[in-house]
């Protein structure tokens, strides 16, 4: 690897994509820096609560694999670059090779990424994916509101309580000055 | 009605030279000016609508229909409900009448040689590369046996200032016709070109039609200006019934505004203002003569006009057999997704809107909004990513998913969902 650090000489690379490359030696090293693009999009911008990068020797490509949150089902993230053209084919490939958890996915998120580091996320599903149904996108809403009040009666609370306790130090200041003067 | 709802009955005979005279229209029969109010001829509409219904089944297509009623305008007027109208009035009326219509047998019977075209098919007309639908019942019928839309480009014959809602024909996207000609629902015509003569004869009958038209309001007004005096009798009787009638709601009204002392003042000057108006209204009315009625003359050019809405010669029409439909893997692409999503129990239209090649709705049109809009590419043709972004943005943007649909090795379609994750 000290020709890898002679060439990076220049350029200091992040220590984990220096890691990720050092595991995949087959891999780009372009396509895993635009690849690491995303994944510092997703774990530092978008506060994913898990990710990791992977690399698929069928495809050469590297890809993402995370979670957004604890709950939620671990996906796929497939960088493509914004000057790269793909066919329906790929695309169904892409649906064989990419495995999450040990299993091929159904459903994978495409990060059209361009090198000033513009990031756009479109989820690609195999067959027909119907929308959503009225009583889901209601609940969403509905848990969004929800989030919302309670950031917002969090803020009044701490505000309220800074009141009090600056209303005191006064009054407490005031009782020691005269104090003081007695 | 009757002589209009003929061209159905005629799609089904086929090229007959002896039969030329008959070609000539369906107008053009003498029919005697009748009065309006005679009691058959009121009727007749309901009639002439069951007829239309008989016709529709296949095995009752050579019902002969009665030449004689077709000059009227009243009835005529019937022709010009359209699409969305229903017809489930006419459809409960009893057949007791058409059974007399069938004993005047004024038209020859042209159904010598079967053809491709009966069997209760619906005729779509090929015209200029474009197919055309001009049956306002098979319209219907598409849409709701069918799960076929279409779209109406037609001026509406009774708003033809506005093209917000159109009429008659549809059209219809070649997947749309490839479908029905495959599950035998229909058949593609194209109608024969009409020699010289006979347009010269259709010119002359339609100049024909005029005149009788014309000669009809003139009687009608004749006739009118005979009865002034029984008219305006009648008008005199309803106006005096009508005010007596008011007169006891007045008295009714004027004892509770008695025991209501405070709006007294008020009420009782504005029935003071009513009962002047009414006045002299009543004397406009009682004081009306035969003689201070003015009628017009009207000149021919400015007499009503009877507007078909559908084709009133007889339609000499022929199979299209040399269509040669899907013939690029283009078109065979198209209409493979079209049929497939059909075939999912979706509903389909143009998507030439939203930017792709079909709108995809869960039921009828005009009651969901679509889910999808399919975009048709070959397995192996490269797309730029710029354009999934774009399409997948614009379809967030109109809340419906875009859907790739490709051809894989085996021929069978392929479906891939493209949404946007919220990620933004």
């Amino acid at each position: 690897m000290a020709s890898a650090a002679d060439d990076s000489s220049t350029t200091i690379r992040h220590p984990l994509l220096e890691d990720f490359l050092q595991q995949n030696p087959g891999c780009d090293e372009e396509s895993a820096e635009r690849a690491f693009l995303v994944y510092q999009d997703l774990t530092e911008v978008r506060n994913w609560w898990f990710t990791e990068m992977a690399y698929s020797e069928a495809l050469e490509r590297p890809y993402i694999t995370g979670q957004v949150s604890r709950r939620l089902p671990r996906q796929a993230v497939l960088p493509i670059g914004v000057e790269e053209r793909i066919s329906v084919h790929d695309i169904q490939t892409f649906f064989c090779k990419i495995y999450t958890s040990g299993a091929p996915v159904k459903s994978l998120t495409m990060a059209v990424n361009e090198l000033d580091s513009t990031v756009v996320y479109y989820k690609l599903t195999y067959g027909l994916s119907p929308p959503d149904p009225p009583e889901v996108t209601t609940q969403r809403k509905q848990d969004k509101d929800m989030q919302f009040d309670r950031k917002r009666r969090h803020v009044a609370a701490c505000v309220q309580q800074a009141m009090k306790r600056t209303s005191h130090e006064t009054f407490s200041k005031a009782s020691a000055e005269e104090d003081e003067e007695l | 009605m009757a002589g209009l709802q003929e061209i159905g009955l005629s799609k089904t005979g086929t090229s007959n030279a002896a039969a030329d005279d008959d070609e000539l229209l369906l107008l053009s029969s003498p029919s005697p000016p009748t009065a309006p109010d005679d009691p058959v001829r009121s009727k007749r509409p309901k009639s002439a609508a069951t007829q239309r219904r008989k016709a529709k089944k296949p095995l009752e297509a050579q019902e002969v229909v009665n030449l004689e009623d077709d000059l009227d305008l009243e009835i005529v007027e019937e022709v010009t409900s359209i699409p969305g109208a229903s017809f489930s009035a006419s459809a409960s009326e009893s057949t007791s009448e058409s059974g007399s219509s069938e004993e005047d047998l004024d038209l020859e019977n042209d159904d010598d040689e079967p053809t491709s075209l009966e069997g209760g098919k619906m005729n779509i007309l090929y015209s200029h590369g474009s197919f055309f639908l001009w049956d306002a019942e098979d319209v219907h019928m598409l849409r709701e046996e069918c799960r076929i839309v279409g779209k109406l480009v037609g001026c509406l014959p009774r708003a033809p200032r506005q093209n917000i809602q159109l009429g008659l024909p549809l059209q219809l996207m070649p997947e749309e016709v490839k479908l029905l000609v495959d599950i035998k629902a229909a058949a593609v015509v194209v109608e024969k070109p009409v020699s010289e003569t006979l347009t010269n004869t259709r010119k002359a009958a339609f100049e024909n039609v005029r005149q009788q038209n014309f000669q009809i309001q003139e009687h009608r007004k004749e006739e009118v200006s005979q009865r002034m005096d029984s008219i305006i009798a009648g008008k005199k009787a309803k106006k005096r019934k009508l005010q007596e009638e008011t007169n006891k709601n007045k008295e009714t009204s004027e004892s509770l505004t008695e025991s209501s002392v405070g709006e007294e003042k008020t009420s009782s000057e504005s029935t003071s203002t009513d009962e002047n108006t009414e006045k002299d209204k009543d004397e406009d009315i009682d004081g009306l003569t035969v003689d201070d009625i003015v009628t017009t003359e009207t000149s021919e050019e400015h007499s009503l006009v009877q507007l078909f809405t559908q084709n009133p010669w007889k339609q000499n029409l022929v199979p299209v057999r040399d269509w040669a439909y899907p013939s690029s893997e283009r078109d065979m692409l198209r209409y493979l997704v079209f049929k497939d999503l059909w075939g999912k129990g979706f509903y389909l239209t143009s998507g030439a809107k939203f930017g792709g090649d079909f709108l995809v709705y869960p039921g009828d049109p005009s009651r969901y909004h679509s889910h999808y809009i399919a975009v048709c590419r070959s397995q192996f043709d490269e797309i730029p990513c710029l354009d999934l972004v774009s399409l997948g943005r614009l379809s967030s943007n109109v809340r419906k998913t875009a859907l790739l649909c490709a051809l894989d090795r085996n021929r069978k379609v392929t479906y891939t969902s493209l949404t946007w994750t919220g990620i933004s």
